[in-house]
């Protein structure tokens, strides 16, 4: 018998298999799939092809959901990436629809105070700012900015983002004041994390801060620049060149 | 081939491998008796941890002598099957049955613990592994303490030294991963490492200090990244050697510097135990001269199952490619190899303190405990979170970081069941203290210990959770939870 013992060893591996098939067949699909969606939706570009792959991917995932009856949240997080398949097609009213079937579908698994909930809330905060839709933006984004700071801490790249989307909203709708005491409060932070931001969302928010500088309530860019919608770019440039020496 | 076989099979002295049997077989004792105290805390459903959530969360866990809904009594008789596994491996009265079994016990409770598991439960899995192939049981028995044997002819045994020379491959992997894999880390590289890892709530010596330190700790910081890597080289060093004698004070010192100032007491006490190992010749001559002259040398017929020096073979080839996360060319290796050792109950990762510069976070609590009728006081942080390295893993579910992997976005149920858990768990243990009725809220400081904020002047508080208790029942009022309806646990 003791010669068998790394037979039956071997075996007992073996007879796991099954097991492990049964039990890890859905969840590793719907990661793998998820995963593999998310990593595409990342890209820059994306043409219409691409994006209707990731439809499948994200169909595929929920088919292996339904498969395994699953009632977490990963269903909230389908419908958070199909949110954003829809505004990287254009179909802005769809995708605030999907962030809010995914935000309701967060409520539910993870409670209304929820840090998903929050940060889905900034999403459609800035989705709605994008499509000009200032006051409900304005509410989306003051929602979830309190519960993402505590989750991340209010110096970090995605709450700043949006600290600077609620400061465009204000400025939009006329609430300098405000505005310019966002801005004052987060503009070295906004320095540090503009290389991790895109172009438009920095002319955005310079815009917006020329703005205030106008109307006296906020400070000049530093010497050099006549505007902060150029000095953030150029800020952004600096950084991203620095980094990449530094990496060589 | 055979001429490598041969060189591998070099007979090594028996009773310094039975001696190290002892020693681990005694760590290993008292590694079972933390699981009896840990029970409440971790093993048992009334615990920190939601094993069901766990189980659905980690599906790959639910293979296990554990299972939901199992009494505590079933859940008790295996950790004393694993105990007394552990104690005949001790005593050396079937020493190989006894790890058989206590190592079976051990990867199901590794199993339904997932969520906490750390270094030095995966260690002790080591020990256990390797008792299961090193000659063992062939001197200083329960027989030889009896004195129906005499140590001093066991001293003149020698048994084959195979199974200890793949030992030494599996520690040539240790400290080749743990060392190299800390130069991808700026905080180590920059001489920070030491400083953040010591100033994390991990750490037993949390607290204790400050920048004043920093060019001590810059030291450590370079010593450890130095020495970690050369570690195994001492196993090629020649019988008596100075260098190996520096080396293996040095390896000491290290590993008991880590167990007094950080913890992972098991893990590193596993390493220093390995010492009787890497000086078994010293160890055998020094032991063989105070048996007198005379005795003769005598080799034993031991000889492992058949099969048994492929197997271990293969897994030094697997774990070798579990440890290359990371490492261009061949990181798509080490999933599946990791779930192969996984699947063989022997997972290991020797990935330590290279995380550092992801999982810097620190959490601190405030508790405040307004009582019906009465004036509101604080407890200290340490009565809803022990200040420990599985306190901090439960802890770590609240924050960005997630110890284990838990499947994006299914940190939300993790972090609520935490949350729901540690209250529940707090009203039970701090009834005398908390009275009969009343309202506790817990306040966070959290954020990362770094090198831009090494005073840790930019930790940012936020209010973690708000519950009634009423007698052992508690109800958490904030954050609303989807389970506020439901039974509390």
């Amino acid at each position: 018998m003791r010669d068998y013992w790394v037979f039956v060893y071997l075996l007992a591996i073996l007879c796991q298999l099954p097991f492990y098939w049964t039990e890890g067949r859905a969840p590793l699909s719907y990661d793998f799939a998820m995963d593999d969606a998310e990593v595409r939706l990342r890209q820059a570009s994306l043409d219409a092809e691409g994006l209707d792959e990731i439809e499948s991917l994200l169909s595929k995932a929920e088919a292996h959901l339904d498969r395994s009856d699953d009632q977490s949240s990963r269903r909230a997080r389908i419908a958070l990436d199909r949110g954003v398949v829809a505004w990287r097609r254009g179909r802005s009213e769809l995708a605030i629809e999907y962030l809010k079937t995914s935000r309701e579908s967060f409520a539910q698994s993870h409670g209304p105070d929820s840090f998903h909930v929050a940060a889905v809330d900034l999403r459609v905060g800035e989705l709605l700012f994008l499509m000009g839709r200032y006051e409900e933006a304005l509410a989306h984004l003051q929602a979830g900015q309190e519960r993402v700071r505590e989750h991340f801490g209010e110096h970090t790249a995605f709450p700043v983002r949006m600290a600077f989307r609620e400061v465009s909203c204000l400025v939009t709708l006329n609430r300098v004041e405000e505005a310019a005491a966002l801005a004052t409060r987060y503009l070295a932070d906004l320095r540090q994390v503009a290389k991790e931001q895109d172009d438009q969302f920095l002319d955005r928010t310079g815009g917006s801060l020329d703005v205030l500088r106008a109307r006296g309530l906020f400070p000049d860019p530093p010497p050099g620049f006549k505007e902060w919608r150029r000095f953030l770019v150029e800020e952004k440039r600096a950084q991203v060149e620095s980094k990449a020496a530094t990496d060589e | 081939m055979a001429s490598i076989k041969e060189r591998l099979s070099r007979p090594v002295s028996a009773i310094v491998i039975d001696l190290f049997r002892i020693l681990a077989g005694l760590l290993i004792v008292v590694y079972y008796i933390r699981l009896f105290r840990e029970f409440s805390l971790y093993t048992s459903e009334t615990g920190l941890l939601d094993h069901a959530l766990q189980r659905e969360l980690f599906w790959f866990t639910k293979l296990s002598l554990f299972y939901p809904g199992c009494s505590p009594t079933y859940k008790i008789f295996w950790l004393v099957v694993g105990l007394l596994g552990a104690l005949s491996l001790t005593l050396g009265v079937r020493p190989k049955l006894g790890a058989a079994v206590s190592w079976i016990v051990a990867v199901s409770v590794h199993r339904w613990n997932f969520a906490v598991i750390n270094l030095d439960d995966s260690s002790i899995t080591l020990l256990l592994w390797w008792m299961l192939f090193l000659p063992i049981g062939h001197t200083l028995t329960l027989s030889t303490f009896r004195g129906r044997s005499d140590w001093r002819s066991e001293a003149q045994r020698f048994v084959n030294g195979f199974f200890l020379r793949a030992f030494f491959a599996n520690l040539f992997i240790y400290y080749l991963t743990a060392g190299l894999t800390k130069l991808a880390s700026a905080l180590w590289r920059e001489g920070y490492a030491l400083y953040v890892v010591l100033n994390l709530p991990l750490a037993r010596t949390q607290g204790m200090w400050s920048v004043e330190h920093l060019p001590l700790l810059w030291l450590g910081n370079h010593f450890t990244l130095i020495m970690e890597p050369l570690f195994p080289f001492l196993l090629l060093l020649r019988k008596g050697s100075p260098i190996k004698y520096v080396g293996g004070v040095c390896w000491a010192l290290f590993h008991l510097g880590i167990a007094t100032s950080i913890g992972v007491v098991y893990a590193n006490l596993t390493l220093v135990l390995t010492l009787i190992l890497v000086f078994h010749e010293e160890l055998g001559d020094l032991i063989r001269r105070r048996d007198g002259e005379g005795a003769s040398f005598q080799l034993l017929e031991w000889k492992a199952p058949r099969g048994t020096q492929t197997l271990i073979v293969s897994y030094l080839l697997v774990l070798l490619l579990a440890m290359q996360k990371g490492v261009p060319g061949l990181k798509v290796a080490w999933e599946p190899a990791m779930a192969l050792l996984y699947l063989g109950g022997v997972a290991q990762e020797y990935h330590l303190f290279d995380w550092i510069d992801r999982y810097n976070w620190t959490i601190h609590h405030k508790i405040v405990v307004i009582p019906e009728g009465g004036a509101e006081f604080e407890m200290p942080s340490t009565a809803m979170f022990e200040h420990s390295i599985r306190g901090f893993i439960v802890q770590s579910y609240l924050l960005p970081v997630r110890w284990m992997r838990v499947p994006r976005p299914l940190t939300g149920e993790m972090r609520n069941s935490v949350l729901e858990r540690a209250a529940q768990h707090f009203v039970q243990t701090q009834s005398a203290t908390l009275g009969p009725r009343g309202k506790v809220l817990v306040y966070s400081k959290v954020g990362r210990v770094e090198k831009r904020d090494l005073l840790s002047e930019e930790l940012w508080e936020f209010e973690l959770m708000e519950f009634e208790y009423d007698g052992e029942r508690a109800r958490i009022t904030f954050p609303r939870l989807p389970s506020a309806d439901r039974e509390q646990p």
